[in-house]
């Protein structure tokens, strides 16, 4: 069965480039969400197979978002994958704490893209 | 006869007859020996005075030969000394030594006289002889004085001169001269105005003056040196007296220059000092060693906007953030710290509210100043207002982040699109716009690193990243950093090789990861194809050093410095080098110079280079021996106030735990997750996430659960319920109550163990033991460590040897007694010393069991232990 990942990232061009990439190049559904709060909502609503978030937003960024999703019974088991432009060591291994599976840096290769995703999610091998 | 002849007559008789009278006087009173000799040679006559030079009485030589004067004296000297007189008659006088009877020479000056009467035949001699023996023998003493007073005049330390009464100069001797740069003989020519400045000729006059009147006087001066430089001496001035009275003024001169000079020194050093403190930029507060202000600087009312008055007398805590009940306590230790330690001051950064209500960052650093003698007696504080300069790191740190963010974000979707592009997701493309999409991913990609480089040496250089230090392998590290590097390896068909490797060093792993990998990157880069890159590191001394060997160009001599510089390059024509940052070496040498390295590189043209650096090396037998797995006790201290931090981490350290602080709810939890501290201490009122929300959330999660919290606020519990707390501190904090409540804290981890045992094996065994009984172990190789454990938590059970490097067993059970919180502590004694019942009675606390190593078989330590928690078991329930 396809696929289905949620992007949740504040940058409309970011999203459309996350999105071919994952559609095109990985072949999965994508569906976006441009706040937090709006990526809450998704979760619950559409259930993806993972979610891919975005730390710097503005209201509610990565982290918060990501502690309430895990807070929610209905989307805690949803894994997610942070894809940030902030790289900080520090900051990477305390949101792996707060329950990511994985970091993935932007600017990214958006042919590499899909591969990375999986691989962070165990979806490969 | 006339009357007249008549009375001439009679004149001339008295004339006559008052010539013998005065004859007869001077014969029988003159200090000359008198003697008459007729013509033959026989003593007519001797006066007293004969008597008493001679030796011989009148009676005894008159009518006898002249010889009887001579009885030592041969014949023959007597017939010439006679004949000496007969033939010089009237002349003389002769110095003749004289002989006398008694044995004694006397030197006689002897002169013969003939008597004649009116020009007839000689009748004999008159001899006067004069004894010189007394003249003699003083001039002989007064030339042995002189003689010795000059060898003390050329000898003196002090210079020496004398003037007579017109001011004239008449001795010098020649320390005088040396201190004046004259020979002695020219100072007699020179006149006191070239001697002495005009402005003291007056004072030098009334010196002499008082010496005229027989005072003596003493007093300091300058003297003119003939290279025209003042000379200071103190001048002692004493009147030289003769039976006629004062002749000259002795002047006795002692050269003070150097004392003079050092005065001087020391008196422009004080103005200096004085003015340094008057108009320095920064705040100085001079206060006891209690922390009493003494005096203060205008930039220190300036900085704090208190006036002098204000801060005189009040305590310095007002400059280190510290309340009431800490202050005396923390002066105490600050001090002792300073004095014995190896810091020579000690610096505290605290928020400070000035006078006026304006909030500001103050630096504030605490030395010590000394008495003569050494000790300590002030406390000099020097405090600096920083608020601009963390406004400034704070915007830097900001712009580092936003820039990092901003810059990021349109490269995203640059490189995201060029990307699909160039994949074909869009479609196939022409070759040529192919390859102008390629060109373009390329410059984006390198765009990209150099930001990341640039905003990664910003953060490193201005310290915005901490370092994690830990222990790591060395060589875990080279492998990490060899994977990383594996895919260029390839791509440049070189290989890469682990060399020798060993050692442990104290870093921040990633870190030293990207140095290693930016070292490893280059060398791949410049190495032909299949030739060889080769990683080693090695212990040496006290660090660890790393080499990074390539078979490349190698790089000339003058560059190898230069190459740390940002943005250089050996050649930049290279097209190797152009695939790099430039900055690479740069970030790498930052690292390395963080973690108190060095990094440097050999190169041999057409050789290779090697890339060395050092990291510090964890040492086997220092701070991570056994106390690695059985640790003291570990306290997350979380205040937003760095004074409290500062003074609780004191009072805890001295107390046997590891201290972690943070200033925040995030960093708390961080810390907490990472390290999991025995016992949170957390204040209520934090920045941004609350102390509450602290605790919420540790609460929250698996690791942190169950660690006690001890909340630390002003607000009582009615006022701020906080339901993860197991006990709450009000503040100011009280060192008594802290530490009841840390050791309650620590008696919720379940039972735990005191081994105190210096034997590191043995400690191993009986720590294995314990721990399979389920018991937590803590060790102590030492009476004092096992002290400051004794106060950080109540072990449920204490182990006991009792020799130990610093103490014995005894002297920790009677410490052990004083402390009511340890008064029932179950205790296995397990030493090699035999006991008796008096031993083992001191050596009671709780229930107490002995075990003696070697007589007892190994299991017994076991059978007791077992018997001994039973004990306890049963007692419990």
């Amino acid at each position: 069965m396809t696929k289905r990942i949620l992007i949740i990232d504040d940058e409309e061009l970011i999203r459309e480039i996350v999105e071919l990439s994952l559609s095109k190049v990985g072949g999965w559904q994508v569906i976006e969400a441009s706040s937090g709060d709006e990526g809450l909502r998704k979760a619950v609503t559409e259930q993806p197979d993972a979610i891919l978030l975005d730390v710097m937003m503005p209201v509610l960024d990565g982290p918060s978002t990501l502690k309430r999703l895990k807070a929610d019974p209905i989307s805690k088991n949803i894994p997610v994958v942070f894809l940030t432009a902030k790289a900080r060591q520090s900051d990477q291994s305390l949101w792996l704490e707060l329950g990511a599976v994985g970091v993935l840096v932007k600017p990214f290769d958006p042919m590499l893209l899909p591969s990375q995703v999986a691989r962070a999610l165990g979806w490969l091998d | 006869m006339s009357d007249a002849e008549n009375s001439s007559q009679i004149a001339k008789l008295s004339e006559d007859e008052s010539a013998r009278l005065r004859g007869a006087a001077l014969f029988s009173h003159s200090g000359d020996a008198i003697l008459d000799v007729d013509s033959s040679g026989v003593i007519t006559a001797f006066n007293p005075a004969a008597e008493r030079i001679f030796g011989y009485s009148s009676s005894s030589v008159v009518g006898r030969s002249l010889g009887v004067l001579l009885p030592r004296h041969s014949p023959n000297e007597l017939a010439e000394v006679l004949n000496r007189l007969a033939t010089n008659a009237g002349a003389g006088p002769f110095l003749v030594d004289y002989l006398r009877s008694d044995g004694e020479t006397h030197n006689l000056s002897v002169t013969a006289v003939p008597l004649t009467v009116g020009g007839s035949e000689s009748m004999g001699y008159t001899i006067i002889a004069r004894d010189l023996t007394d003249l003699r023998r003083s001039r002989a003493h007064l030339a042995a004085s002189e003689e010795r007073y000059r060898i003390m005049m050329e000898s003196a330390h002090e210079g020496i001169g004398a003037i007579d009464t017109n001011g004239k100069i008449i001795f010098a001797n020649s320390r005088l001269g040396e201190m004046l740069g004259y020979t002695p003989e020219a100072i007699k020519e020179l006149s006191l105005p070239i001697l002495f400045f005009p402005e003291d000729l007056s004072t030098i006059g009334e010196l002499v003056e008082r010496g005229l009147n027989r005072d003596t006087a003493v007093t300091e001066i300058r003297l003119r040196h003939k290279n025209g430089s003042p000379v200071w001496v103190i001048l002692s001035t004493a009147p030289f007296l003769s039976d006629e009275g004062v002749v000259s003024v002795a002047g006795f001169l002692t050269d003070i220059s150097d004392r003079k000079r050092s005065e001087t020194l020391l008196k422009s050093n004080e103005s200096l000092l004085r003015s340094y403190f008057e108009y320095v930029p920064v705040g100085i507060a001079l206060s006891t060693l209690g922390g009493v202000i003494e005096r203060v600087n205008p930039a220190l009312i300036t900085i704090s906007g208190y006036e002098s008055k204000n801060l005189l007398g009040s305590s310095l805590s007002l400059f280190l953030g510290l309340d009431e009940t800490s202050r005396l306590d923390t002066f105490t230790k600050l001090v002792e710290e300073l004095s014995t330690g190896d810091t020579p001051s000690i610096p505290f950064e605290i928020p400070f509210e000035t006078k006026d209500g304006r909030s500001i960052w103050i630096q504030v650093t605490v030395s010590l100043m000394r008495d003569e003698a050494g000790d300590p007696s002030k406390l000099v504080s020097v405090i600096r207002d920083e608020t601009q300069r963390k406004d400034a790191d704070r915007i830097k740190a900001e712009f580092v982040s936003v820039t990092s963010h901003e810059l990021r974000t349109p490269l995203t979707s640059i490189r995201g699109a060029l990307g699909l592009l160039t994949g074909g997701v869009m479609g196939e493309l022409p070759d040529s716009a192919q390859r102008m999409l390629e060109i373009a991913v390329e410059s984006t990609d390198r765009l990209i690193r150099l930001i990341n480089d640039i905003l990664d040496l910003e953060r490193l250089s201005s310290g915005n990243i901490p370092l994690a230090l830990q222990e790591c392998e060395a060589q875990t590290l080279i492998e990490r950093a060899i994977d990383e590097v594996v895919g260029i390896a390839e791509l440049a068909e070189v290989e890469t090789r682990i060399g020798t490797v060993e050692g442990k060093v104290w870093a921040d792993a990633d870190r030293v990861i990207q140095t290693l990998t930016n070292l490893i990157g280059n060398a791949i880069k410049f190495s032909p194809s299949s030739s060889v890159v080769t990683v080693s590191a090695q212990t040496e001394g006290d660090h660890v050093r790393f080499k990074v060997q390539d078979h490349g160009p190698g790089i000339p001599a003058d560059q190898l410095e230069t190459i740390f510089g940002r943005f250089q390059q050996v050649d930049a024509s290279d097209s190797r080098a152009k695939a790099g940052t430039g900055l690479g070496l740069a970030i790498s040498r930052t690292i390395v110079e963080q973690h108190g390295g060095l990094i440097w590189a050999d190169s041999a043209i057409g050789k290779g280079s090697i890339f060395n650096f050092t990291i510090p090396a964890v040492n086997d037998h220092g701070q991570q021996d056994s106390d690695e797995l059985f640790p003291d006790p570990a306290v997350l201290v979380c205040d937003d106030d760095f004074a409290i931090r500062e003074v609780v981490r004191t009072m805890l350290e001295n107390s046997g735990f590891r201290v972690w602080t943070a200033a925040n709810g995030e960093e708390a939890l961080a810390i907490a997750r990472h390290r999991t501290p025995d016992v949170i201490l957390l204040d209520l009122l934090l920045p941004g996430m609350s102390g509450r929300d602290t605790a919420l959330a540790l609460s929250d999660e698996d690791e942190t659960r169950d660690i006690p919290i001890v909340v630390l606020s002003v607000l009582t519990s009615a006022q701020m319920p906080v339901e993860h707390a197991m006990s709450r501190l009000e503040k100011p904090i009280e060192e008594d109550a802290l530490m009841k409540a840390l050791r309650a804290g620590l008696g919720a981890h379940g039972r735990q163990a005191l081994v105190v045992e210096d034997d590191p094996q043995l400690t191993q065994v009986l720590a294995t033991i314990l721990s399979h009984h389920g018991l937590t172990v803590r060790t102590a190789h030492t009476g004092e460590a096992a002290k400051r454990l004794g106060r950080s938590f109540v072990p449920d059970l204490l182990v006991l040897d009792l020799s130990l490097p610093d103490c014995d067993g005894f002297s920790i059970i009677e410490w052990m007694r004083q402390q009511e919180w340890l008064n029932d502590v179950p205790v296995l004694v397990y030493t090699a010393w035999e006991l008796n019942e008096a031993d083992q009675e001191r050596l009671r606390l709780g229930e107490t069991r002995f075990v003696v190593k070697c007589q007892a078989p190994p299991e017994m330590f076991e059978t007791t232990l077992s018997e001994l928690l039973d004990w306890e078991k049963k007692n419990l329930q």
